[in-house]
C-alpha cells in the first residue's frame, strides 16, 4: 500500500480529491484511550474516566477523553511519565480549585513547546480544549503525521535511555 | 497533539508494554466472519461517512489557509464558507454517534432513529446548501486570489480548476441525498426478513 505498484496496472493518483478518511475521531480516540493506559501514572485518570461513563451510561470515547484532558491534571500526568528533570505540578495552597484545569492545561502546553519543541503551530490553543467545537478537540487528541518524521529527529538525540528491548517470551 | 506527546513516551521507552495476550480480544466480533449484505450497507454508510468528513475537513483547513494567508477577506470568506464551521462540527458529532451505533450488537440497533434523533443538527445542512449559487459566484469572481495561495500541495491540488473546488461544496448535499438510498436498501432487508 506504501509505494507505487510497478505493475503496470492503472494505479489512482494520490489527489486529496480521492483520498480516503482514514482514522475517524471516535477512532482516534479508542487508540488513544489504549494507549494512555499505558502511561504510568494514568491509571487513575482512566478509572475517573471510565466511572463517569457509567454514571451517564455514555459509550462516547470522544467525549470522555474530552471531560478527562479539560480536568488539566491528566495532560499533567502524561508529560510527567517522560520523567523531565522538573516535573510540572499544580500546587493546591496557590492555585484555587476552579482554576486548576486551566492552569494545568496551560503548564502542559508551555512544557510540551518548550522542553518538548514542540513546533507552535501544531500545539493546541486552550480555546480548542475548552471551547465546544469538535473540531478544536481534533487538534488536542491527533497528531499531524507528516510532521512527526522532523519531530522525531529532533527529540532524537535527548532522551537517554534506550527502549527496552524485547524480551523473549518466557512468562506466557 | 497528545497521540504525539505518547509517541515520544513510546521512543523513550517510558509506556508499560501491555501483556501479550489482550491484543486479539475487541476484535473478534468483526474479524474474517463474513459480512451478510445488511452488514456491508452499514459498512458502506460508516466508510463512506469518514470519507465525507474528511472531505469536510479538507474544506475547513482551505478555509482557514484563505483566511491566514490574507487572500479573503472576512466578508468573502463568509459568503463562501457560510456555517461550514457548524456544518462540519455536527458532521463529526453524527460520525461519533454513527461510529457508536454501528458498535451496538444489531438487535439493538435502529438507524432511522439515530437519523430522526438528529433532525435539529441536519438544518445545518440547509443554509449550506442554499448558499451554493453565491459560493460559486464569489468563488469565480475571487478566483485568482484563492488559486494563488494555498502554500500546501493538497491544497493546491483542492483549487487546482474552480471544478474541483466546487466538487467540494458539493458534498453535504451529495452525502444528504444519499442517506434516505442506503436507509431504504437496508430495510428492504429488514422486511423481507420478517415476512
Amino acid at each position: 500500500m506504501d509505494g507505487p505498484l510497478s505493475t503496470g496496472g492503472p494505479v489512482a493518483e494520490d489527489n486529496i480529491i480521492n483520498r480516503r478518511g482514514g482514522e475517524s475521531m471516535y477512532q482516534t480516540c479508542m487508540n488513544l484511550k489504549k494507549r494512555l493506559a499505558e502511561v504510568p501514572g494514568f491509571e487513575p485518570h482512566l478509572a475517573e474516566m471510565e466511572e463517569e461513563d457509567r454514571a451517564m451510561g455514555s459509550t462516547d470515547p470522544v467525549a470522555s477523553l474530552w471531560n478527562c484532558f479539560r480536568k488539566g491534571i491528566p495532560l499533567i500526568t502524561l508529560f510527567n511519565a517522560s520523567q523531565p528533570d522538573e516535573p510540572l505540578e499544580i500546587d493546591p495552597a496557590k492555585v484555587p480549585e476552579a482554576k486548576r484545569p486551566k492552569a494545568a492545561a496551560f503548564k502542559f502546553l508551555q512544557a510540551c513547546l518548550q522542553d518538548m519543541a514542540f513546533p507552535q503551530q501544531d500545539c493546541f490553543l486552550i480555546t480548542d480544549l475548552y471551547g465546544e467545537n469538535t473540531t478544536g478537540f481534533m487538534k488536542v487528541s491527533r497528531a499531524l503525521p507528516p510532521q512527526s518524521a522532523h519531530f522525531f529527529s529532533f527529540c532524537l538525540p535527548s532522551p537517554p535511555p534506550p527502549p527496552p528491548l524485547p524480551r523473549p517470551a518466557t512468562n506466557v | 497533539m497528545v497521540n504525539r506527546v505518547l509517541d515520544i513516551l513510546e521512543m523513550q521507552g517510558q509506556l508499560k508494554r501491555p501483556a501479550a495476550g489482550p491484543s486479539s480480544g475487541p476484535q473478534t466480533e468483526k474479524g474474517a466472519v463474513k459480512l451478510t449484505k445488511k452488514e456491508h450497507i452499514l459498512k458502506e454508510l460508516l466508510q463512506t461517512e469518514r470519507d465525507y468528513v474528511h472531505h469536510m475537513q479538507n474544506l475547513m483547513a482551505l478555509k482557514k489557509e484563505l483566511e491566514e494567508t490574507g487572500a479573503l477577506t472576512g466578508d468573502s470568506s463568509h459568503q463562501i464558507f457560510l456555517n461550514l464551521n457548524n456544518l462540519l462540527d455536527f458532521a463529526q458529532r453524527f460520525l461519533i454517534r454513527m461510529e457508536q451505533h454501528y458498535a451496538l450488537p444489531e438487535e439493538s440497533q435502529n438507524w432511522g432513529q439515530l437519523f430522526i434523533y438528529h433532525e435539529e443538527g441536519f438544518r445545518q445542512y440547509e443554509p449550506f446548501i442554499a448558499n451554493q449559487m453565491r459560493c460559486d459566484e464569489v468563488c469565480l469572481k475571487e478566483w485568482d486570489k484563492i488559486h494563488a495561495a494555498p502554500r500546501s500541495l493538497d491544497l493546491q491540488q483542492m483549487v487546482a480548476l474552480p471544478a474541483t473546488l466546487n466538487g467540494f461544496f458539493v458534498k453535504p448535499f451529495q452525502r444528504l441525498t444519499k442517506y434516505p438510498l442506503m436507509l431504504s436498501v437496508r430495510s428492504c432487508f429488514y422486511l423481507s426478513r420478517s415476512v
